[in-house]
């Protein structure tokens, strides 16, 4: 019964979180140049490395996206999002500590839906638990042994 | 937990670099693509020297070219928040905006037109009706903008004689206290 509510409980959230990380991912793929600009604004890189950024770190969060979707090795796509999700929640506090006012970057690149501050920092860490969540979950013996093997 | 724990970090890496071989393979053949090191042109700001990436895969000039250009212009057409008080008080002067028109909305130096250079081109804009010999001030964002004086070279390579830029910009400005508009300019 409890491996049951779990299992529901973990697809639930594997789909959810599928979906959002695709969505967050899309319109920094179609405009790398736009979000390397965002990122420009962080100002925590190096000047030559924001395309570089801009252009993989959506991919990975799209594919990872997908992986979560199409449940293919749940725990190694939880597990990478965690890390992001840590980097990100760290990139935004630093962001309204030096009393920047910037554009997130967060879901999309609109300038008026995503400004850094204290609620874009708590959708991370909602995400961040949910990931965790997951990889728990993928890690405890009898959710491994009856659902996901 | 150690070898599952192995595995997933393992697996982890495998799939960051395979997406990433997908990014490198949809960058090169999207019309959006970028360059993988992000080019810059370096500027002397005030005796510092500030770099401002290009992020765009093609470029009008190289950015020797546009350094060289912001060189040999911008120390004469610099105005400092003084001079531009002064002129705001004198009257007469036409400010220009160069920032987003979203921007220009939430506020703006009184009087101020917008032309957002990003945004529009130049050429796409009703300027015969500005007088070529009218004083301009032109401002953006702050010190690490350069729209304000890619704007003033692109007007006075069109044939207008008194084009200035405040580096400053909306920033310093807002910061003076002095007073703002807020949405169209009426």
């Amino acid at each position: 019964m409890k491996n049951e509510k779990y299992y529901i409980i973990r697809e639930i959230v594997r789909i959810v979180l599928g979906f959002i990380f695709l969505y967050a991912s899309m319109d920094k793929i179609i405009f790398p140049a736009r979000f390397a600009e965002v990122v420009y604004h962080y100002k925590v890189l190096p000047i030559e490395f924001l395309n570089l950024v801009a252009v993989f770190v959506p991919w990975i969060e799209a594919g990872l996206g997908i992986m979560l979707l199409l449940n293919i090795w749940v725990n190694s796509a939880a597990f990478v999002l965690c890390c992001f999700n840590i980097l990100f929640i760290g990139l935004i506090y630093s962001a309204i500590a030096r009393g920047l006012d910037i554009e997130c970057g967060c879901f999309s690149l609109d300038p008026v839906a995503s400004k850094v501050g204290w609620m874009r920092i708590f959708e991370d860490f909602l995400l961040l638990l949910s990931c965790t969540f997951l990889l728990w979950t993928g890690l405890q013996k009898e959710v491994q042994t009856k659902y996901i093997n | 937990m150690n070898a599952k724990m192995k595995q997933i970090f393992i697996r982890s890496i495998f799939v960051c670099v395979i997406f990433c071989l997908f990014a490198l393979i949809f960058n090169w053949i999207s019309p959006n693509g970028v360059n993988l090191i992000t080019r810059y042109n370096e500027v002397i700001v005030k005796g510092n020297s500030l770099k401002i990436p290009i992020f765009m895969k093609e470029s009008k000039n190289s950015a020797e070219e546009t350094a060289k250009l912001y060189e040999e212009f911008s120390p004469a057409r610099e105005i400092n928040l003084e001079q531009t008080l002064k002129c705001f008080g004198e009257g007469g002067t036409l400010f220009i905006d160069a920032r987003a028109h979203e921007e220009y909305i939430k506020g703006h130096i009184p009087g101020a037109i917008n032309i957002p250079i990003e945004e529009i081109s130049i050429s796409e804009i009703e300027i015969n009706s500005l007088d070529v010999m009218k004083k301009i001030i032109i401002y953006c964002d702050s010190f690490d903008c350069t729209l304000s004086l890619d704007l003033a070279m692109q007007l006075e390579a069109m044939g207008f004689g008194n084009v200035h830029f405040f580096l400053g910009g909306w920033l310093e400005w807002l910061e003076s206290n002095y007073q703002v508009s807020v949405g169209e300019n009426l």
